[in-house]
């Protein structure tokens, strides 16, 4: 769990990315043909519904189905568990992009440094 | 009309049936400075004018020490030891509780600083010097760690969450007229 | 159906504040009531008022949140316009009825507790007018209608804990408690300033929509002043402890469960400010982690039961203010909202422990509880478990989202670090209260007689025991989910809370089994000294800050400048200047010739010789 903080400031203190800055490399290296990711909700359903910035993401067309069931079942507040778990679950698979790209850069950082030093080296 | 009610309104306070107001009115002081007789005498030289100034504030001539003779203008008033009435003995039957004082006690020249909800002169467990080194080495010590911490940030391994629409460009109060940055996301 | 809505919640807030100041203005119109009039008068009000915020939750359900209303125009003059006008937001119209419901089991309580008051209408009057301006506060769209709420607060906050002001210590903490909050006012007016002359407006919407820059700083900084006095965080926070010295109604009431959280219902309403700001965040969020981590150090080794309640206080309040510099300011409202109910109730207990005893406040001396008053410590234990965080009682469901929010963010390591230290001394100092209050055998002078027959002290109790058990599963489902749901983490940080949790409790019972074998008696250590006499800080800061400013007051002010230059330059410096001008003149006309020729030949001569140079 904490492994990448001892690798970010202990031991591989210039490979390890930092979340806070630009990630560097392009998102297509490497990859044959990247799908975008698609948008379903449009800006104005979200300004519409009043979305904190936070939640105007990917999966924000799913926030707003789940908005609209807990405003149709008033006044039962515990309706909507499935529009719930489809947000979450698709805020989960967002999550798990993040890691992946974390990866990626990693690993990404890593080749790089590997590529110079071999090349320092012939 | 008004005239009328005033007079009326300055002889019910001045002799009506509240003796707070007119106590208040008799013993309130001139702006100018304590009067004459209320001063404190001349510095005692002679060992008989120390005795006659500790009996006047009700002190024993052991326990009388004027003020040091430097031109403040103490004249004979006793010093009294800095210590504060919330150091006295709360379980004394004193004949002001709330003071924690006697009557015709000698008043400490600094008295107003050292009445119960002031200055608290009483001893504690931890001398005043290792008070402060400790209380002031933890706040030290924590902005220290804040500061390191600063550097050293705690994080999950995950990239910055990704968001559609030139990363909230308009909504993050972008100018509408200005064509933003283009930023594209992509699956992974 | 928006119109609809806005006339429908304001009449709901205008009904509420009417019923609240209803018994207040009886009193003022009858000279004499009966001796628990204004009591049943409140208790029915506050019931009503539950029941009409309770529907204007209900109803906020279906309809847009995000709602101000103006009632009418205050003053409009050409370049400032002041409107009165309600906010109707999640935070205004969820924290009325958490508040209301509260307010009202504890007047009930308040019944029984202060029975014996002579002065008991004014009592229940002064909560009254307290919840008047919470409500005020609460719904405030103008920063002038919000400081009026707040100072309301301020003052009812001091006559309360000065309620027996025949005894110096209330005076001395209901004076500290004037003079930290003042510390604090001065940030808030400090930050209005800035806002009317900068941003020319004091309506909140309004200045949300301002153009944001650096020099937002100030205000915001003066803002986190006045939280900080007002919510007691660290630097500022010694009057909350000392507030003990009120009723423990009160002490339930405002220093724990409303007025307390007003600093940080102030952050959560001005968030939109300090949203994109890392500097403020993180001022913030070192300041919570300071005040959580110092208050839970301080509960440690306190023996009096109100004064551990008073720092656990102290201690949550810390953590909504972690959670404003995460920001995540809904989080910190719903640990405002779930924190009202358990605190409440663990207040109303140890105050239903020490009415039994006789005043003992001293929990040595308390013990065997369990056996005398099985209800009360039934909900004494339930508060203390979801003051812990015991998974899905009411402070579950804030505390620990909290700690997860802050373990998945890109934040502070020495923060999280005293956070979760913080979180474990809660439970050490929870395990404590319990050992010594509930457990053993009792420790009490054998005369007291207890018994929990009256329904008036129990009821409130088990009210808010089942709020405490409930509210947070309720709450949760009604909210609309905060700003960054954290979904996804490894398993020992979606634990992490309840491990160290766990682990301060079982260290604690290591030491309460210690606590019962014969060990050889030590003098206490340095740290014992540090925790027990709250950091030094109360002791040093009100030792030497007075002592300074006294006697400079008395040495410079009153001594040099007062007595010695001013009567110099003034009075003396006069009578001095006139002196030998007056002793010159009265000496020549002392009715002598000698001076009189003297003069008229002296005459003569300037005469004369004027009237040669005129001439020639």
């Amino acid at each position: 769990m904490g492994s990448h903080l001892v690798r970010r400031y202990i031991t591989e203190r210039d490979t390890e990315p930092d979340p806070s800055r630009e990630f560097e490399f392009d998102p297509h290296f490497g990859f044959p043909e990247r799908k975008e990711r698609v948008m379903i909700a449009s800006q104005e359903q979200m300004n519409l519904a009043q979305l904190p910035l936070e939640q105007r993401d990917y999966c924000a067309h799913y926030l707003l189905k789940f908005l609209k069931c807990k405003r149709d079942n008033w006044p039962n507040i515990f309706a909507c568990k499935h529009e719930r778990h489809d947000w979450d679950y698709c805020e989960h698979q967002d999550y798990v992009m993040r890691m992946k790209e974390y990866e990626r850069e990693r690993r990404l950082q890593l080749r790089k440094k590997r590529i110079e030093a071999q090349a320092k080296a012939a | 009309m008004a005239g009328v009610g005033f007079r009326r309104w300055a002889q019910a306070l001045s002799k009506g049936r509240r003796p707070g107001v007119s106590a208040l009115l008799a013993g309130c002081r001139a702006a100018s400075g304590i009067s004459k007789d209320t001063l404190p005498g001349p510095y005692p030289r002679t060992p008989e004018e120390r005795a006659a100034a500790a009996k006047k504030y009700n002190l024993r001539v052991e326990d009388y020490e004027p003020y040091p003779d430097d031109g403040e203008g103490c004249g004979d008033y006793p010093k009294l030891p800095d210590i504060s009435q919330q150091e006295r003995d709360p379980w004394y039957q004193w004949d002001h509780p709330d003071l924690r004082r006697n009557w015709g006690e000698p008043m400490h020249w600094d008295f107003d600083m050292f009445i119960r909800n002031r200055v608290d002169t009483s001893p504690s467990p931890v001398p005043w010097s290792s008070m402060c080194k400790q209380l002031f080495g933890f706040i030290g010590f924590m902005l220290f760690m804040f500061y390191v911490g600063e550097k050293f940030k705690f994080y999950l391994p995950v990239a910055p969450k990704q968001y559609p629409y030139n990363n909230l460009y308009l909504e993050k109060g972008g100018d509408p007229e200005k064509q933003p940055e283009e930023v594209k996301n992509f699956e992974i | 159906m928006k119109l609809f809505y806005a006339c429908s919640a304001s009449t709901c807030v205008v009904l509420i504040l009417l019923l609240l100041l209803y018994p207040v203005i009886l009193s003022f119109i009858r000279s004499k009531s009966p001796k628990f009039e204004i009591y049943y008068h409140s208790v029915i009000a506050l019931g009503l008022s539950f029941y009409i915020s309770m529907m204007l939750l209900l109803l906020s359900l279906i309809l847009p949140i995000n709602m101000t209303v103006t009632i009418l125009p205050w003053t409009n003059t050409d370049v400032f316009d002041m409107d009165i006008s309600l906010q109707f937001d999640l935070y205004s119209v969820m924290f009325m009825p958490v508040a209301l419901y509260v307010t009202w089991q504890i007047l009930e309580f308040a019944y029984t507790y202060m029975h014996a008051d002579p002065q008991i209408n004014r009592f229940f009057k002064y909560l009254l007018i307290f919840m008047t301006a919470m409500i005020i506060f609460v719904t405030a769209n103008n920063l002038l209608q919000l400081f009026i709420g707040w100072e309301i607060m301020g003052i009812m906050s001091f006559l309360l804990i000065g309620w027996w002001h025949g005894r110096a210590d209330a005076n001395i903490a209901a004076l500290q408690a004037m003079i930290y909050n003042r510390v604090g006012d001065i940030g808030l007016i400090y930050a209005m300033a800035w806002f009317a002359i900068i941003h020319n407006s004091w309506d909140i919407q309004h200045i949300f929509q301002l153009p944001q820059n650096e020099k937002i700083n100030l205000p915001l900084i003066a803002l986190i002043i006045a939280a900080t006095g007002k919510s007691a965080q660290f630097s500022l926070h010694p009057w909350l402890p000392s507030a003990m010295e009120g009723p423990t109604p009160v002490s339930a009431l405002l220093h724990s469960s409303t007025m307390v959280v007003a600093g940080i219902f102030l952050l959560v309403r001005m968030n939109p400010l300090m949203e994109f700001n890392p500097t403020i965040l993180t001022i913030c969020l070192c300041l919570g982690a300071l005040t959580t981590f110092f208050s839970a150090l301080c509960a440690l080794t306190q023996n009096d039961i109100k004064k551990i309640v008073a720092f656990s206080t102290s201690s949550q309040l810390g953590l909504m203010m972690v959670a404003i510099g995460l920001n995540q300011p809904d989080l910190a409202f719903l640990h405002i909202c779930t924190h009202a109910f358990f605190k409440a109730l663990l207040f109303l207990c140890s105050g239903s422990f020490i009415h039994s005893l006789n005043g003992e406040q001293d929990i040595r001396k308390m013990g065997g509880m369990l056996y005398l008053m099985p209800i009360t410590s039934s909900c004494f234990t339930l508060s203390i478990l979801s003051l812990m965080g015991v998974p899905f009682m009411t402070g579950f469901f804030s505390k620990d989202t909290i700690l997860e929010a802050m373990s998945a963010s890109y934040v502070n390591i020495w923060a999280i670090t005293l956070t979760l230290m913080a979180t474990s001394f809660t439970a050490v100092y929870s395990l404590r209260l319990i050992f010594f209050v509930l457990m053993g055998r009792p420790r009490t002078k054998p005369v007291s007689t207890m018994n929990e027959h009256d329904p008036y002290a129990i009821k409130p109790l088990v009210r808010l025991a089942v709020a405490s058990i409930i509210t947070g599963c309720l709450l949760v489902h009604y909210m609309v989910p905060p700003k960054m749901p954290v979904i996804t983490m490894p398993p020992i940080l979606k634990l992490a809370a309840l491990i160290v949790s766990l682990i301060g409790f079982v260290i604690a019972l290591g030491l309460a089994f210690m606590a019962n074998k014969q060990l050889k008696p030590k003098p206490p250590s340095g740290p014992h000294h540090f925790s027990n006499m709250l950091g030094f800080f109360p002791t040093i800061i009100h030792r030497f800050i007075p002592k300074i400013i006294l006697t400079m007051a008395q040495k410079i002010a009153s001594k040099m400048i007062d007595q010695t230059w001013l009567k110099k330059t003034g009075p003396k410096a006069a009578s001095n200047i006139n002196k030998p001008l007056a002793t010159t003149t009265s000496n020549v006309q002392r009715g002598m010739i000698k001076p009189y020729i003297t003069l008229f030949l002296l005459t003569l001569t300037i005469a004369g010789i004027l009237v040669y140079f005129t001439i020639f």
